[in-house]
């Protein structure tokens, strides 16, 4: 079951769920909300980052890990929320819609941050680099703990390899546990769709995991 | 990979799938090797996302709404133009003015050849003799001319 349902009311498991149209959406109480903030309306605004901050920030946090960087992505999201909501169409629900640019901005984070860091190693030299590289770690890190980031850090590249409807919807599968009719429910699409989108992702992940093992030093984005 | 198992996929990877269509599902992997590899690498990715999970808790600091505000409230006022900025909407407007201008284009020139002066015809140029200019261009006219 979907970890979002504090959020937003979600048909129990097993049962059959009716496509939600746009205009049921739009009939909602949340619909109601978002067509006040679309109206410039700075209290719904408030409103909803009230609502989904904690959602947003726990987004962050598990895919950033950098407890100092987590409150400006979370920032960088609600702006973007601000400034695009006027484009939002009601074919997905509005935490679906948040969820896809919280997912986006924390890749963008991720990338800025890879160049910034091959910026940095370019200016030391190659004893220097070597020297950092093959440094033991200063402090005793747990080796589940290792194995974890790890693992985080190879999914994260895998992500980067796949388009950002295919990352969100493999998110809120994986991740936030949705199953593909509370997909469809979320966000608007057909439950074949959402099949054969994620069944495609899915694809692309062992494609590019593939080509990380052929080349380990290979950096993805 | 088969369509059997691309329908029951999803839900096989997240343990799922009610007994009969599982049972068909891992007869069809028990049979065919190559879903049986794709599936089992599939797997091995979806294992991966645990560690995207139970990341600890990340509680929004008390200040963090009022912050929000304040930096939206800073944003300068939306200019006429910004809805241009939008790539999407910038796009179609682009479309429908040149479709505007192709229409309107087609349409005044199809009117100017509707309107456009024909020439005098010989005929009427020898009717019209006394108010010709001169003989040189009643010539030249004559000589032009195309029915």
């Amino acid at each position: 079951m979907g970890t979002l349902s504090g959020t937003l009311p979600l048909p129990a498991f097993g049962t059959t769920v009716s496509v939600r149209t746009r205009v049921d959406y739009l009939n909602t109480q949340e619909g109601a909300l978002v067509r006040r903030a679309q109206a410039g309306e700075e209290a719904a605004f408030r409103e909803i980052v009230e609502k989904y901050q904690s959602k947003v920030f726990s987004i962050i946090h598990g895919i950033v890990r950098q407890r100092n960087d987590v409150e400006d992505i979370a920032q960088q999201v609600f702006a973007k929320v601000y400034v695009s909501i006027r484009n939002f169409d009601f074919r997905s629900s509005l935490i679906t819609w948040i969820y896809k640019i919280t997912v986006n901005e924390c890749f963008d984070y991720l990338r800025k941050r890879k160049v910034r860091k091959l910026v940095y190693e370019s200016d030391l030299s190659e004893d220097e680099v070597r020297r950092v590289e093959n440094a033991e770690p200063t402090v005793d890190r747990h080796p589940a703990a290792d194995q974890s980031l790890a693992s985080r850090d190879y999914v994260l590249k895998l992500l980067s390899r796949v388009s950002e409807e295919e990352r969100m919807l493999l998110m809120l599968k994986e991740v936030e546990g949705y199953s593909v009719e509370e997909l469809a429910a979320q966000t608007g699409m057909n439950e074949n769709t959402i099949k054969v989108k994620l069944f495609r992702a899915r694809q692309k992940l062992v494609k590019a995991a593939q080509r990380l093992d052929r080349s380990p030093g290979l950096v993805a984005g | 990979m088969h369509a059997v198992i691309i329908e029951d996929l999803e839900e096989y990877l997240s343990g799922s799938l009610p007994p009969t269509a599982l049972h068909r599902f891992e007869a069809h992997l028990d049979a065919c090797g190559q879903c049986r590899e794709e599936v089992a690498r599939m797997q091995e990715s979806a294992g991966l996302f645990a560690s995207l999970k139970d990341a600890g808790p990340a509680v929004p600091p008390p200040h963090f709404v009022a912050q929000v505000m304040q930096n939206v409230a800073a944003r300068p006022a939306l200019a006429f133009w910004n809805p241009l900025r939008d790539f999407a909407f910038g796009r179609q407007v682009v479309f429908a003015s040149l479709l505007t201008m192709a229409v309107l284009g087609t349409v005044l020139v199809s009117r100017e050849e509707a309107y456009a002066p024909e020439p005098p015809t010989p005929a009427a140029l020898i009717a019209d003799g006394g108010s010709a200019p001169n003989t040189d261009q009643m010539l030249v006219t004559l000589s032009s001319y195309e029915p």
